[in-house]
This record gives structure tokens, C-alpha cells and sequence, in this order.
């Protein structure tokens, strides 16, 4: 028996129509306080933009809503189902613990392994691989720089070390100690961990890491390094921390403990005090990293901090490991060097080297005298010189000021990257005084479109085609889109700035462009038209200005700013908030994952939270006591959908008793116009599939469980409908639809949810399928991602208009891909099939714009 | 003509950091304080066009500050940026004669915008 007949063939008990009535309000309460934390969550990512004037107490605010509304969410849902999800109590309770302590300046980091490599590690990982070696890792992986080899213990293993030790303990309970006790205590804490025996788990992951590492990369020894969590962009930190160089895997744990220690030295309490951080609730995650026999080494400033106005890296340079020219123990080489290609030498200062550092075979490091014929001779030839300056700008231009980095030079003349931080250079005026004389640079652009992120970003023009992928994007291009197509995120890591015609500061690619600090100017609707591929341009994004040619002085200027916006306190604390509630990690409700013990951040809770209301709303029993015309309806189409409704208020307006509703009745906005689309002239294909054989035997053979299982498998079609809200769940054969959204006037709120997957034939066709799914919905600038036959596309904060048409869309595409995997015999057929739509969709648009 | 003065208070460093270099490059000579008895100590001595300050504080609170900017120096125009949690005092700051009040987070475009406005209208030849 359908469930339709079993909703109507029996009428409900009498009590049930509260129980419908209580259900309906709490799915409904869940819905909304779903809305406003998305709403939230995307004006806190724009306020990393830089635009806006915030203050900690907008942070405070934030977490306390956020916590409230995801509270009222949980408690909905364990309402709806009586009492399930538990755990998710406790999901949310722990991250607003977390969010809270990020808030009053405590350290906290993510679960992770105890050791990870650095080759996979990125800056996203700041929290669990420290500042300094995610930054490394990032360096290497998105710029191929080389580094050396290495593996990073994580800050989770050191909070657990502490743990063990009890010093956790021992700081919650002194956290408001005077400064001098506090000082005392913390010398304490650094006697105790120097004392104690490495725990087994952790020696063990120890010695294994730090034997392979010099298996694999050859070195005799390693360097041990300090990598702090929690003060990322602190430039002040530097060199506080203890780092260890020569070391042998016999002595691993005694240099662990030692930079570990170093989290209490008294320099460091005293300035996280300063620096409103809990003075002794840091977290250090440690570099392993092979130990390099440096032939030289030394530093690079890519601004010479005496004189930053002039045109010049310092480098210095000295014999042997890098050590002593860092600690300034040894004289060192001094080079100016020209920061324009092809990077010439405009002044230098020679040492006399007397000694140097070296590796021994024996793991350490010696300090032996070097011959006299070398004391004079330069550490670097000029070719040496030009090559580093290269590098170093290329590091600089990537982390959008001016960089300190160390460097080596091994055995055969290649130069590797020890670390690189921001170089803080007082600029020689307070307030910017750049005045770019227009003459010499033109304004392309003004006062165009809306900056998603400030900053300041020079060089070619470079305008991708519809099929450009990601190889073709030239490093340091400024990226000029006519679209803010999500394809573009994935090349912002390689673009000096992006300025796109169309788009939103609130768009997904803006989120991006924040996440990269790349600068950003969206909603131009000129700039493709204005801007010359090849053309050099200079993009500052913090006055919405586009100019032609490289200005240098603003360049300048924005490397010299005594901090930029980014680097302050309040930023770095709702960028490390953002991470603990925006982030997406269950996307596909099919996926086992979709549990909610693997709820990681609000997002993913309140995801979860709706996914299972649906589930509740869809299969509960309550649902067979509804009466009909109360709440439930079935919508009268021509075509064969046979399509159920529960509406939770304003989706419908039908004469009371009655049970049918006609299209015209359905006042639910999303689902209205993703029906007109749907039932929209020569939408719905009625004459049958030619399948050619393979096909057909694919389809022949094929048993239902072989299709991807939607997550909700209603007996019947369901739309859950309020006026701005539709979750519909749509098998259409072999097709498996859902669909959630929210459409109203304002675009702040708005989001459309689509999940495809399924089909009647072999995995080939129902790929080529997803391909087209995917075309498509990324020409109307959805967020796609496919695998095998299944497409999940996502689109928020697009105005009601637009949202129409997409949903209109998407009504088109259900009925047009109904047996398309069917027709899709080879690739090439997929992209005339595109075509197809796309020109097909044109003139459904232009009967929308008239109808409305 | 001499850059017009601003004078501005919030608790909270980042403000101040932010504005101050911003409002600058506006062309506006701007003084920047955290701590509300400052700024008494300075309006006591010296005139400013512009009073940009938050509500909430340690005493002298933002509006005991406007009061006593508006006694030393009637002509100054107070703006006020407060938290969503004040617009009521900030509605009352209004009625004291506050020219606008901007509730924070606000874009620092507006701020600058509005302060370019208000400074404009003070001129003896307004700008047609």
C-alpha cells in the first residue's frame, strides 16, 4: 500500500492533530534557526574582507548567538525525534567550550595524529602544525619551493603530553596567579617537563618518525623546531622559542621536551600576558626536519629595515649552517640586492669568516675554523644572489608582505627554504601619503563593484577562457573574470588579485579570496571589457582602484604597512572561530559519515540536524495520522510525479477538506517555480528511450540496489513546503532528486541545495551524465562537486530573482536528465547536450521575466 | 585651509588602529584614545571638528564624553559607534544631539564617508 493510501485510507486518531500541529512548529523552528546561522556565519566571513570595523565584542556576540541558535536547533530536533540525537548536546556544548576559550586567549587545537607530514600540511593546519611549519608546508606545496625533509609532531600529542603531566591541571587552577608568582609557576612547569619521561605513544611515533626521516632523506642528523600554535602572524615570537640543530634519533625526546619546554620561558609568559593571550595556555606543535649540510646559509629581509623605501632585499650570508648569522653570533656577508630582475648586487659588506658551524657525521654540529683562503671570498656568487632574491619575492608576494627568511644552501649548490615569517618594518610615516600620479599610471577602474578582500596586488591581465584549467594560470597574474564562477576558486592560491564583472562579497569565490588573502574586487560589471589580457595592472582593493602599469610606491606602501588588517589580534581570532563552526564536513547524506558523532563544526550540525527533521517528517508515523486538507496534500499535475506536500504554513492555499492541489495553488515560492520548471513545454520527454544494446543490458542487469540510495527512500515523492522554504525528495525512475532551498526577496538567506544521483545504465553513461549536471549548474555559478553519478551543487546568497530562475532551472534539468544517461553514448555528446539546455533555458528565462 | 581635527575613543585598540590610518588618508588629522579620560583631558584643551566615540566604557562613559565635548565645543559633531547591544543609549546619545550613530561592525568606507559629509557641511563655503 502507497503511503499516499495509507495517509487518507485511514483517519488519524483524534490526539494526533496536536501531535501533527507540535511536529510541523518544530520542524519548522529548526528550518529558521538553520537560515540564521547561515546568515551569520556568512557576514562573519565578510567581515574578513577588511571593509568593516569590528571589535572582540562582535566576536563575543557571535559565539554566544551562534550557540544559542545551534542549542535550539539540537533541542528541536530531539524534540521531533524524541530524544535521538544526545549527542549532539554535547557536540555543541564542547565547540562553544572551544569558542569560547579561543576567546579569552587560551590555546586550543583540533584531535590529529601524533605526527604529520610535511608535504601535507598547509596553513589550513595552523592549529594543529603550528604557524611556522604549516607555513613551510605551504610554501613548498603551492609554490614547489624547496625545503627540506621533514614531519611535524603535532600541538594535539603536546596538549595530551601536557595532560599526562598535569600541567594542564596546574594552569586552569593558577590562571588568575600575579604576574611574579605566575613567573615562578612557569619555571616551575619548565623543570617539570624537562624531568619527565616522554610517554611511550609518543617516543615511539618519536624515534620511528625521526629514524625514516634520515633513512629517506640521507642527512646524518636533525634539526629540531620550535612551531608555536595560537600566535600565528606574531612576528614577536620569533627566536623565543627553543630550536635544536644535530640532533640523533637517540636524542629526540630530550630535544622535544626542550622546545616543548620553551612554551614557559619567561619571556614568552610575559608576552602572551602583553598580548591579551592566557599566559600559560600555549601549545607547541614541533618540526622534525632533516638537518641540511649547508655549504652557507643565512637570512633574507626582502625590505632592507634601515632603508625600506629603498629598492632592495638584505641577505646574509656566512659559511656553513645558518645559526650563527641568525643569532648575529658570527660576522656575516651583507648583500644589497636589487628587488627588479635580474636582480643585480647595489652593495655589499664583506666578513671576514673566521669560523663556521658544521654537521658532523657523528649527529651534532661542531664549530671548526675555516681555511683562510675562503675568510674573504663571498658566501653567494651573484648568480646565487639572484636566484635567492627570486625566491624570496616569490614568498613575499604570496604571503602579502615583507618576509624574514631563513635559508641553506646544500652540498650541491641548491638553495632550500628553513622558514619564512612576515618581517614587520616600521614604515617612516604613520599615515599613507601615496599619491599615484595618474598621469604615469592611468585609472582603469574606480569605485566599481564591491571588494571582497583589501589588499594590494600587481601584474598581467589575465582573462580565462570557458575550458582554461588551472595549468594555464600564469603565477602572479592578476585574474580578470567576467563570472565569479566557483571554478576560479581553486586558481585565487596563484593570482596576485582577482576582479570579476559579476559576483558577491558574500559569494563562495569571495570566501576564497578572504581564506587566500588574495585582493578581491567583485561586481565590476566592466572589468573583462576594460582590462587587456597581458596588460600589467596594479589592483588596490583597499580603495577600489584598478590602474594600469606596476605601482611601485603602493606596492611599497602595502608591504610597509606597519601590520595589515589581517595580522591584527580580532582577525586571526574569527579566522580561527571560523574554522571550529563554517566548515561543511557531511555533505553527502548517503555517505556512512553522516553520523552525527562526525559533527565537527556548527555547520555540519546543523546540517545534520535538518537532514534528519526531513527523515523525521518524511517516515515518522505521525505522518499517517495527518488528515487530510489539514497538512498533507497531493498535487494534481499533468505530468506523472505523483508528488505528496506537507506544508508547514503558507505553501499552499486550497479551500478547506479539500485534498488536491493544482499547480496554481502552490504558493511555496522554491517549489512553485522549480515545478514551472519542471512541467515547463517539451520538458517532460514522453516517448521512450531509443537504448541501443549496451544500454539496455546495463539496464537489463541492473538490480535496484546498485543505484545510489538517496538518504531519504520515501514510499512516495515528498515536499515539505513553508512560503520561502521546500525540501523535496523526487525519485523520478531510476533518479534519485533532492532538492532543499530557501527563496525569499532578500539574498541574504538564500541557498539551494541539489543532489542528483542514479540512473538506468552502466557507471560510463551515468558519469557523462554527472559531467553535464555539473556543466550546467557551473555556468549558473553553483558550487559543483561529483563523484561517479552523484552531483551535489550548492548556490547561497543569491538575490530572490536570480533564485527563481535557478530553481526554475533546476525544475528543467530534473525533467530533462530524467533518461539522459540513456542518450549519452559518448563524451562528445555531453557538451552538445550543454548546448542544448543552455539555449533551450534562454527563452524559459525570458517567459519568467514576463510572467513576473 | 588646515585639515579638520577628529578625535577618536574605543575601548578596544583595533578601532582606533584601524580608523585612524583610514581617516587619514582622507586627509583628516585624527587623534586616537582608549581611554575616555584622554579624551576629556585633550577636548578640555583643545578644539576638534569631530568626536567619533563608543558608548560603552569605563568612566567617563561615551555619552558622559559627548556631553562634555558639546559643553566645551558646541559646534563639534559627535558620532556615535556602538554594539548592537546599546542602540538604545545610542538612540538616547541622538536626542543629545549626536549627528549619527553607525552600530558596529560597520564598513569603514560609511564611517569616512559620513565624516567627509558632516565636516563638508561646516565649511563656510559649502562645496555645490
Amino acid at each position: 500500500m502507497s503511503l499516499w493510501k495509507k495517509l487518507f485510507s485511514h483517519p488519524p486518531a483524534s490526539e494526533t492533530s496536536e501531535g501533527v500541529r507540535l511536529q510541523l512548529e518544530r520542524f519548522q523552528q529548526i528550518v529558521q534557526h538553520n537560515n540564521s546561522i547561515l546568515a551569520r556565519i556568512a557576514d562573519a566571513g565578510e567581515q574578513l574582507s577588511g571593509e568593516y570595523i569590528f571589535d572582540t565584542q562582535y566576536l563575543r556576540d557571535l559565539a554566544e548567538k551562534l550557540a544559542q541558535d545551534v542549542r535550539a536547533v539540537v533541542q528541536a530536533l530531539n524534540e521531533l525525534t524524541g530524544g535521538r540525537y544526545q549527542e549532539l548536546v554535547e557536540i555543541v556544548s564542547d565547540l562553544d567550550y572551544r569558542l569560547r576559550a579561543m576567546l579569552e586567549g587560551r590555546t586550543v587545537t583540533p584531535a590529529a595524529a601524533v605526527i604529520l607530514r610535511l608535504e601535507e600540511i598547509g596553513t589550513e593546519l595552523a592549529g594543529v602544525a603550528g604557524e611556522k611549519m604549516a607555513r613551510l608546508g605551504e610554501l613548498s606545496r603551492v609554490l614547489g619551493i624547496p625545503v627540506p625533509a621533514g614531519v611535524v609532531v603535532s600541538a594535539d600529542a603536546c596538549r595530551r603530553f601536557l595532560d599526562e603531566l598535569g600541567i594542564t591541571t596546574i594552569v586552569t587552577a593558577n590562571r588568575e596567579l600575579p604576574g611574579e608568582q605566575l613567573q615562578q609557576l612557569a619555571g616551575e612547569l619548565q623543570q617539570r617537563i624537562l624531568d619527565a619521561r616522554v610517554p611511550r605513544w609518543l617516543s615511539r611515533n618519536l624515534r620511528r618518525a625521526a629514524r625514516k626521516l634520515l633513512r629517506q632523506s640521507g642527512a646524518h642528523s636533525l634539526a629540531v623546531r620550535s612551531s608555536a600554535v595560537g600566535e600565528d602572524g606574531e612576528v614577536s615570537f620569533a627566536g623565543q622559542y627553543h630550536t635544536e640543530l644535530g640532533v640523533s634519533p637517540g636524542r629526540i625526546e630530550d630535544a622535544y621536551r626542550r622546545v616543548v619546554a620553551s612554551l614557559f620561558s619567561s619571556r614568552v609568559v610575559e608576552y602572551r600576558q602583553r598580548h591579551g593571550l592566557d599566559p600559560l595556555e600555549g601549545l607547541m606543535a614541533v618540526g622534525i626536519l632533516a638537518m641540511v649540510p649547508a655549504r652557507a646559509s643565512g637570512v633574507v629581509y626582502t625590505l632592507d629595515p634601515n632603508s625600506p623605501a629603498s629598492d632592495a632585499l638584505l641577505i646574509g650570508a656566512g659559511w656553513g649552517l645558518g645559526c650563527s648569522v641568525v643569532d648575529g653570533s658570527q660576522s656575516a656577508d651583507r648583500f644589497l640586492v636589487s628587488r627588479r630582475p635580474p636582480h643585480e648586487i647595489v652593495g655589499s659588506s664583506l666578513a671576514s669568516k673566521e669560523f663556521q658551524v658544521v654537521t658532523t657525521p657523528l649527529p651534532g654540529t661542531q664549530r671548526q675554523a675555516v681555511a683562510p683562503e675562503r675568510h674573504q671570498v663571498p658566501a653567494l656568487t651573484p648568480e646565487q644572489l639572484a636566484e635567492l632574491a627570486g625566491l624570496a619575492l616569490r614568498v613575499e608576494r604570496y604571503g602579502r608582505c615583507a618576509q624574514d627568511i631563513e635559508w641553506a644552501l646544500d652540498e650541491q649548490g641548491r638553495l632550500l627554504l628553513l622558514q619564512a615569517r612576515p618581517l614587520r618594518v616600521s614604515p617612516s610615516s604613520a599615515a599613507s601619503t601615496v599619491t599615484v600620479d595618474n598621469e604615469r599610471y592611468p585609472v582603469l577602474l574606480q569605485g566599481r563593484g564591491e571588494v571582497a578582500c583589501r589588499g594590494v596586488g600587481c601584474g598581467p591581465v589575465w582573462i580565462p577562457g570557458e575550458q582554461a584549467s588551472l595549468n594555464d594560470v600564469p603565477e602572479q597574474a592578476v585574474v580578470v573574470s567576467p563570472t565569479a564562477t566557483p571554478r576560479l576558486a581553486a586558481w585565487l592560491p596563484r593570482a596576485a588579485a582577482v576582479v570579476t564583472d559579476v559576483g558577491s562579497a558574500t559569494g563562495h569565490l569571495a570566501a576564497v579570496a578572504r581564506e587566500f588573502r588574495i585582493p578581491t574586487i567583485v561586481d565590476t560589471h566592466v572589468a573583462s571589457r576594460v582590462l587587456v589580457p597581458g596588460e600589467m595592472v596594479t589592483v588596490d582593493a583597499d580603495e577600489n582602484i584598478v590602474y594600469r602599469g606596476e605601482v611601485e610606491e603602493l606596492i611599497k606602501e602595502h608591504l610597509l604597512q606597519e601590520s595589515s588588517f589581517e595580522e591584527k589580534r580580532e582577525f586571526r581570532l574569527l579566522r580561527r572561530m571560523l574554522h571550529q563552526v563554517a566548515p561543511l564536513n557531511l555533505d553527502d547524506p548517503s555517505s556512512r559519515k553522516f553520523s552525527a558523532g562526525n559533527c565537527r563544526t556548527y555547520h555540519d550540525v546543523i546540517r545534520f540536524a535538518h537532514e534528519m527533521a526531513v527523515r523525521e517528517l518524511v517516515r515518522g508515523r505521525w505522518l499517517h495520522a495527518a488528515r487530510a486538507g489539514q497538512s498533507v496534500y497531493r498535487l494534481a499535475v499533468d505530468i506523472p510525479i505523483d508528488l505528496l506536500i506537507i506544508d508547514l504554513g503558507g505553501g499552499v492555499e486550497v479551500p478547506p477538506g479539500r485534498s488536491e492541489v493544482s499547480l496554481e495553488e502552490v504558493t511555496s515560492a522554491p517549489l512553485l517555480f522549480l515545478l514551472r520548471g519542471l512541467v515547463g513545454k517539451g520538458v517532460w520527454a514522453t516517448e521512450p528511450a531509443d537504448m541501443d544494446l549496451g544500454g539496455f543490458m546495463s539496464s537489463a542487469t541492473r538490480t535496484s540496489s546498485l543505484a545510489t540510495p538517496l538518504t531519504v527512500q520515501p514510499e512516495q515523492n515528498v515536499a515539505i513546503v513553508s512560503t520561502h522554504y521546500l525540501s523535496l525528495n523526487l525519485k523520478l525512475g531510476y533518479h534519485y532528486n533532492l532538492v532543499n532551498c530557501r527563496l525569499a526577496d532578500d539574498a541574504g538567506e538564500n541557498f539551494v541545495y541539489f543532489r542528483f544521483a542514479g540512473g538506468v545504465t552502466e557507471l560510463a553513461r551515468r558519469s557523462r551524465r554527472a559531467m553535464f549536471l555539473r556543466r550546467v549548474l557551473e555556468r549558473y555559478d553553483f558550487v559543483v562537486e561529483s563523484k561517479g553519478d552523484l552531483v551535489i551543487a550548492r548556490l547561497k546568497m543569491v538575490d530572490g530573482e536570480r533564485l527563481r530562475g535557478s530553481l526554475e532551472m533546476i525544475g528543467r534539468l530534473v525533467g530533462f536528465t530524467r533518461q539522459l544517461d540513456i542518450y549519452l553514448r559518448s563524451d562528445e555528446l555531453v557538451e552538445a547536450y550543454v548546448e542544448k539546455f543552455l539555449s533551450a533555458a534562454g527563452g524559459t528565462h525570458a517567459a519568467a521575466g514576463t510572467d513576473g | 585651509m588646515s585639515a579638520k581635527k577628529v578625535i577618536l575613543l574605543d575601548d578596544e585598540p583595533i578601532v582606533g588602529e584601524r580608523l585612524q590610518p583610514a581617516l587619514e588618508k582622507a586627509g583628516f588629522q585624527v587623534e586616537s584614545y582608549t581611554d575616555s579620560q584622554q579624551v576629556v583631558d585633550r577636548l578640555a584643551r583643545e578644539r576638534f571638528d569631530v568626536l567619533v566615540t563608543d558608548l560603552k566604557m569605563r568612566k567617563p562613559d561615551g555619552l558622559e564624553v559627548m556631553r562634555f565635548a558639546k559643553r566645551q565645543w558646541p559646534g563639534i559633531k559627535v558620532i556615535i559607534i556602538t554594539g548592537f547591544a546599546t542602540v538604545e543609549t545610542a538612540t538616547e546619545a541622538m536626542r543629545e544631539g549626536a549627528v549619527e550613530f553607525i552600530a558596529k561592525p560597520f564598513k569603514i568606507r560609511a564611517l569616512r564617508d559620513l565624516i567627509l559629509r558632516i565636516t563638508a557641511d561646516t565649511e563656510q563655503s559649502p562645496p555645490s
